[in-house]
């Protein structure tokens, strides 16, 4: 039961948050014009007058502000983000187009994070001092301190210039026709179909966002596993262990690690901010066509709902990390469990 | 007594090298226990009675401190001399040792059950599972199968008299009270069937009527196992409750030791004595409570004379010239005072 | 080793000495800061060459000994681009985070030691805004301010507070419950005063150790705003916007865009390590 009231307490937490995100681009959009026809359409309020009536009547926006507020949630719940001039079409369906590449980008910068960041940690904390620890440290303290498209420029020389590893860019290969869009990503839907050379044309133009961003975040991962684990090591129950008469490597590895990974769930969390952030400049050097990508060609048409809409959608995104995390936590550590 | 000693420690010092100088942490120490007997050894924080304890199971970080002279034999052979993989084979089944603060000594992710098989799978692997006199109790390693491990884990749950075993050893470490966890690590440390179990300060962290029933508990199963105990506590009256010998400790050095009764009726070194006036007791209702003045000396300036002399009722010139030496005052009394010399 | 006569620059200067990250952090740190002043006084005075004047040096000319960083597309000195940009990174992210720790540090002390309705607006509201990745809600403000390093330290100010509000207020509620507080209260004086004489002074040196790291992310962040031509003001230079303005040069001009890149990096590393060394610090404070 323990479990079950902490989910449900987490996710009233989280519809809150959602809703003060809500009120915050909502606050937004009617900061940029006082007209809030304008708002909702962007520029097409000047170029389809009919559309733009038809949206004022369809969202009232002619009505005082706490109604506007009112239908803006309802059209928020029923899926409606607005009109994007940029794109030609609602937002809610552009960023369907687009967020499945995003979502590739991320679960591969995620596996490539872990993959990475956490034999590194333990390295740095079983070596702790030693010429390895050091070595890593300088690693990812470049790593963390690189701006995102500094980190992309490098892998773009590297493995593209220097040693034409991967493409430079793009979702496929110039050439390869995308799969039938079942599920909208392409990686899944080249499966569905059967297609295993489009799937792996997809899977090595993925690979270079997702290192990009991997190289960014892994320091996170591994600073804090290092931590971890050096602190766990002067516990009292490791000194317990050595008077059992364990060897070290079973302290280490039974005893240490599975309490020193503990936080490393935390931290889950916090990656994803920091991934949203990167992958708008990842995106755009490697022109992955994703929700990063989709943002900056808002901003610089200056597409108001667009640029407000995706806001809306990232926060919802980490709101559901955190909550995911919480709940992993919650798994992970019998402590949190059954209070 | 007859036989071998379980433990010989004899002329043992410990420096600790710090930033700030070198801190003669034990000095000169020479103590002895026999198999079955409950040795307590006594003095105030800082006195280094803790790292004696350290030092005996091995477990002392060597970078910061070091083994100046002396050696520790255990049934013989002197633990000094060996290298770190051969010290850990004696770790735990050979000797134990229980800690503090039994909060933080479990293993926090792991239930109680799976820690105490742990200890039992380790006990076996170094073939320490046969049968032995009087060590029955615990099981041995000749039955094999889980349900004869989960068995074992209940034996050692009833050894330490924890109520309702099935249950704890199905709960992790938070959800039992301190006094229940410190008789958890009793138990895992006297499953692995050692001969010598250091205990060092088991009892401070718990309320006063739990530190009565461990400590009974711990006296009881001295027989019923078949090992010795070395009682590391600040708390002289803790250590009347259970030991048979005392060993007084101050400023790295063992300044008295006698069997209890001995000590408690006629105590000889003057810090001894003023341990005794220290103690409040019902029968010396109305009487001051009288406590030693001055302090601890800085172990880093360690005078060539007798250490506690700058406190002592009875100092003498000679004690400020030469240190008296642990000598026996008569039968199994020793004492380390100019007084008597 | 008492350096200094007066209590608080002894403190701060401990603080600084405490290990070997914080001595080298201090030294990158206070050389970028001093870059920093010495440029926004004198413009470009000493700089190798005029950063905005065009066809100081041939187009696109690699690295070399007359032009350390190269040449760009318009003739003009890289080098000296760079280092006429320094101040804009510099001062911002000090700015920002030096109002952000202040206001911070104000709101979060004052709900984390009244608690109450004001504690739990305070909370719900980081919680609101921490669910908005920074940059992307920086992004959403500047773009309705309008292009300008202003306006973009506009959005970053209001943005950047509750990481420190947060901070305070945990720090607030672990120092308030100890003695001296207590004794405080007790004799009587008002609430501000404890506040401000009792409380502030000792939350205040965590804070500190996390500032320091921060500056790194508020140099990254500004960094990417001015990437993505949010406060454009050609033909001045700005790192950011330097890179994405000569990210297609990338196979054939590598030194245009990389150079930028890497020294956005190299600033951001100097805080981290001494972020890092105070941290260490802090808690060794806290230990002893």
């Amino acid at each position: 039961m323990g479990l079950l009231s902490f989910v449900l307490r987490r996710l009233g937490l989280a519809v809150f948050v959602l809703l003060g995100v809500a009120i915050i681009t909502f606050i937004l959009s009617r900061s940029i014009s006082s007209n809030p026809i304008v708002a909702w359409l962007g520029r097409a309020a000047s170029m389809y007058p009919d559309l733009a009536a038809a949206y004022a009547a369809k969202y009232h926006l002619n009505d005082p502000l706490y109604m506007q507020f009112y239908y803006y949630i309802v059209g928020l719940l029923q899926g409606d983000l607005g009109y994007s001039v940029l794109k030609g079409r609602p937002v809610a369906v552009a960023i369907r187009e687009t967020l499945p590449y995003t979502l590739q980008i991320a679960f591969f910068a995620i596996v490539f994070t872990l993959v990475i960041g956490i034999p590194l940690g333990v390295l740095a904390g079983k070596y702790h001092r030693k010429a390895a620890d050091y070595g890593i440290r300088a690693f990812y303290l470049a790593g963390v301190s690189s701006p995102a498209f500094l980190l992309a420029l490098f892998l773009l020389i590297v493995l593209t210039y220097m040693f034409r590893l991967l493409p430079s860019g793009g979702a496929l290969s110039p050439g390869v026709s995308a799969p039938k869009p079942f599920t909208g990503f392409i990686l899944i839907d080249s499966l569905l179909e059967g297609n295993l050379s489009t799937f792996l044309d997809a899977l090595t133009h993925v690979i270079m966002p997702s290192l990009a961003l991997a190289l960014g975040v892994f320091g996170y991962v591994t600073r804090v596993l290092r931590a971890s684990i050096l602190e766990v090591m002067r516990t009292n129950y490791i000194r317990s262990a050595r008077a059992k008469g364990l060897d070290e490597n079973t302290i280490f590895f039974k005893h240490a690690l599975r309490n020193a990974m503990i936080p490393v769930v935390t931290l889950a969390s916090l990656l994803v901010t920091w991934l949203v952030t990167g992958t708008l400049f990842a995106e755009t050097i490697f022109t992955y066509p994703g929700v990063g990508q989709y943002l900056v060609q808002a901003l610089s048409a200056l597409d108001y709902p667009s640029i407000l809409a995706i806001t809306l959608v990232f926060a919802g995104i980490i709101v559901a990390s955190n909550l995911a995390a919480d709940i992993l936590y919650a798994v992970v550590d019998p402590e949190i469990r059954l209070h | 007594m007859e036989g071998k000693s379980v433990l010989n420690v004899d002329g043992l010092s410990i420096a600790y090298e710090l930033k700030t100088g070198t801190v003669r942490a034990v000095d000169n120490v020479s103590m002895s226990i026999e198999p079955n007997e409950l040795v307590a050894v006594v003095g105030e924080s800082g006195c280094g009675k803790t790292t004696l304890g350290l030092s005996i199971i091995g477990l002392l970080p060597s970078p910061p401190a070091k083994y100046v002279s002396g050696e520790v034999n255990f049934n013989g052979k002197n633990l000094l001399s060996l290298a770190p993989d051969e010290m850990r084979l004696y770790r735990g089944t050979e000797i134990a040792m229980i800690f503090q603060e039994p909060m933080t000594s479990l293993n926090p992710v792991f239930k109680i059950g799976n820690q105490i098989r742990e200890a039992i799978k380790l006990r076996d692997s170094r073939g320490k599972g046969g049968a032995t006199s009087g060590r029955d109790t615990l099981g041995s390693s000749s039955r094999n199968g889980a349900n004869d491990k989960k068995k074992q884990i209940i034996d050692v749950l009833n050894l330490v008299r924890i109520p309702d075993p099935e249950r704890v050893a199905d709960r992790y470490p938070f959800e039992l009270s301190g006094g229940m966890r410190q008789r958890v690590m009793i138990g895992m440390a006297l499953a692995q069937k050692p001969s010598l179990l250091i205990a060092d300060e088991p009892t401070t962290a718990l309320d006063v009527t739990t530190q009565a029933q461990v400590l009974k508990l711990m006296r009881g199963l001295m027989e019923e196992v078949d090992t010795s105990i070395l009682l590391i506590t600040h708390d002289l009256a803790v250590a009347s409750q259970v030991a048979d010998k005392i060993a007084v400790m101050y400023a790295g050095q063992i300044v008295e030791e006698a069997e209890v009764l001995d000590l408690f009726s006629h105590p000889l070194h003057p810090y001894t004595q003023g341990l005794l006036a220290c103690i409040p007791s019902g029968s010396k209702e109305g009487m001051k409570l009288k406590p030693i003045q001055g302090s601890t000396p800085d172990l880093r300036n360690i005078p060539a004379a007798c250490k506690f002399a700058p406190r002592c009722p009875c100092v003498m010139k000679r004690c400020v010239a030469t240190k008296p030496e642990l000598t026996v005052k008569e039968g199994s009394h020793r004492v380390a005072c100019y007084l008597y010399q | 080793m008492t350096r200094f006569k007066n209590p608080r620059t002894q403190y701060f200067y401990e603080l600084l000495s405490y290990n070997n990250e914080t001595k080298l952090g201090s030294f990158f740190v206070a050389s970028i800061a001093v870059l920093a002043i010495v440029v926004a006084l004198t413009g470009d005075g000493l700089l190798p060459y005029n950063p905005i004047k065009q066809n100081v040096g041939p187009a696109l000319d690699a690295p070399s000994l007359q032009h350390l960083f190269g040449t760009d597309i318009l003739g003009r000195d890289v080098l000296s681009r760079i280092l006429y940009a320094t101040p804009n990174d510099v001062f911002v992210s000090f700015l920002v985070v030096g109002v952000s720790l202040l206001v911070g540090a104000l709101l979060g002390a004052t709900a984390g030691y009244r608690g109450g309705l004001l504690d739990e607006a305070l909370m719900r509201y980081t919680d609101i805004i921490f669910a908005i990745p920074a940059l992307v809600l920086a992004i959403s403000i500047a773009v309705i301010l309008g292009p300008g390093i202003i306006h973009m330290m506009y959005a970053l100010l209001i943005i950047w507070w509750p990481p420190y509000a947060r901070l305070a207020r945990g720090e607030t509620l672990r120092v308030s419950h100890q003695n001296y507080i207590e004794a405080a209260k007790a004799s009587g004086i008002g609430s501000f005063r404890i506040l401000t004489r009792h409380v502030l002074p000792n939350i205040l040196t965590p804070m500190i150790a996390y500032a320091s790291i921060d500056i790194g992310s508020v140099v990254i962040i500004y960094a990417g705003l001015s990437y993505l031509g949010l406060s454009i003001r050609p033909p001045l230079p700005e790192w950011g916007a330097m890179v994405s303005a000569y990210q297609d040069y990338l196979v054939s001009a590598p030194w245009l865009p990389i150079f930028p890149a890497l020294v956005i990096g190299i600033v951001v590393v100097a805080f981290s390590i001494l972020g890092d060394g105070l941290r260490d610090a802090v808690e060794a404070a806290r230990m002893g």
